[in-house]
């Protein structure tokens, strides 16, 4: 898949889930970007989900958990603050 | 030669070389032509020797060490871009509304309608976040950074875009709004504010923006008094969702504004950001950045003081900037074309709009 077919597919799905993620505690956005493995980029565009701070599975109620795909396209979760006006 | 040697000549000489017209400077180097050791005279500007008075004349040599002689120009502190800018303000400077604490000057654009030069920053920088009246006095520098009212007022403010907060009583109705009635006995000059309102919103729909230009702050740039619209039922999540924090302020004086950004020059035209693109901004707190686009059309809550705002189709790099940044112009690096409006970040990300929408958003160019 081309960049361009990568992108729209996750805003596809990005349109899907926004709403659903963003209710989860510590997500604070929701963008596309290049995905990250094991702190290695794979090259491959998907759905980057914002968080405040990052939280191990094990601390979070299991229906808080943000899953590693969603409906085939990779999801990564980015640690960023919590953004303010500047 | 002993660099000591070079070094006594120096300090012997140096008061009455200082003393000479058009020099600025003595220190130690080499010479240009030979590459021995020299004492240097730095000065403004070098002149022919027949311009120059006896008296001015740097001598050949002092103490038998050469002398060679170096121009430099004007020496001057560096300019902080928090600095008050007189008499020629460039961008990427320190601005603000006059109850506001600081944020960036981002760039001159042009009005489509009226071909006026004004200036784009944010809303939060030129309109208070939406606590603002068009009219109200822009200060260079912005108060933190000693800007005095009126003394400093170097613009107006013009117009602004709405922000929307997340469960703020005071938040315009969600698009499509309902246009408001003009009163009764209503002169033409508020058919024209409809009609500005409608073709703005009708252009946003165009670009497919969800971005609409608030009835109210139309009314308020073209100065007519025009009853508040009705608050609108509660508006869903998705329509709350803003796209940019984009005001504009006009010039009292606009040939006082250079439109050249600081370490970056002038900027002409937009590029649409990509991931892995590398941008640069020059602003009010952090000066000249670099960074690399990392996620595109973003959904993020941002917190503007005790309030929440939520906007849409994003564009973020990592940590490009603080607090005083806020709109400046995000540039490609690559050539001088405008990608984004700052306005927001953390402590590990930097979030602008993309430059089409507040374009659209404020019926501007660049």
């Amino acid at each position: 898949m081309s960049v361009d077919e990568q992108t729209a597919r996750a805003m596809l799905v990005q349109n899907k889930y926004t709403e659903a993620l963003l209710k989860l505690p510590h997500v604070v956005g929701v963008g596309i970007g290049f995905v990250n493995k094991g702190g290695v980029q794979t090259g491959e565009i998907g759905l980057v989900v914002m968080v405040d701070e990052k939280i191990s599975a094990q601390e979070i109620d299991p229906v808080d958990v943000i899953p590693k795909e969603l409906d085939g396209v990779p999801v990564d979760v980015k640690a960023i603050g919590q953004p303010r006006a500047f | 030669m002993s660099i000591n040697e070079v070094f006594r000549a120096q300090a012997r000489f140096q008061e009455s070389l200082l003393a000479k017209p058009n020099v600025v400077g003595v220190a130690v180097g080499r010479k240009n032509q030979s590459g021995e050791l020299a004492v240097v005279t730095l000065v403004e500007q070098k002149l022919p020797l027949a311009a120059l008075s006896a008296d001015a004349i740097v001598p050949k040599q002092v103490d038998g060490v050469v002398t060679d002689v170096v121009e430099i120009g004007y020496l001057r502190a560096y300019d902080s871009p928090r600095d008050r800018f007189r008499p020629t303000i460039p961008s990427g400077v320190s601005i603000g509304h006059f109850k506001i604490t600081a944020g960036t000057l981002g760039t001159i654009v042009t009005d489509n309608l009226t071909g006026d030069k004004l200036i784009l920053s944010n809303n939060h920088v030129l309109a208070n976040s939406n606590n603002a009246q068009v009219g109200d006095a822009i200060l260079q520098p912005g108060p933190t950074d000693g800007g005095q009212n009126p003394a400093d007022m170097v613009a107006r403010l013009e117009r602004f875009v709405q922000i929307r907060f997340v469960d703020d009583p005071d938040t315009p109705p969600p698009t499509p709004g309902p246009t408001p009635t003009p009163p009764p006995g209503g002169s033409g000059g508020c058919d024209i504010v409809s009609v500005i309102v409608g073709l703005t919103n009708a252009l946003a729909s165009l670009v497919g923006s969800k971005q609409r230009v608030a009835p109210s702050s139309i009314q308020a740039a073209q100065g007519i008094a025009m009853p508040t619209p009705v608050a609108a039922p509660i508006p869903s999540a998705q329509a709350l969702d803003n796209e940019v924090d984009a005001a504009l302020a006009k010039p009292v004086d606009p040939n006082m504004f250079s439109g050249q950004i600081l370490g970056i020059g002038g900027v002409s035209g937009t590029k649409v950001a990509t991931l892995g693109m590398r941008v640069r901004k020059s602003g009010r707190t952090t000066g000249y950045t670099e960074g690399t686009v990392n996620l595109l059309n973003a959904t993020v809550s941002v917190a503007y003081g005790s309030r929440t705002a939520r906007f849409a189709g994003q564009i973020i790099t990592g940590p490009i900037s603080q607090g005083g940044d806020s709109g400046s112009l995000i540039v490609d690096a690559a050539e001088n074309k405008a990608v984004g409006l700052l306005f927001a970040g953390s402590n590990l990300s930097t979030i602008f709009n993309p430059i089409d929408r507040v374009l659209a958003a404020l019926n501007i160019s660049i």
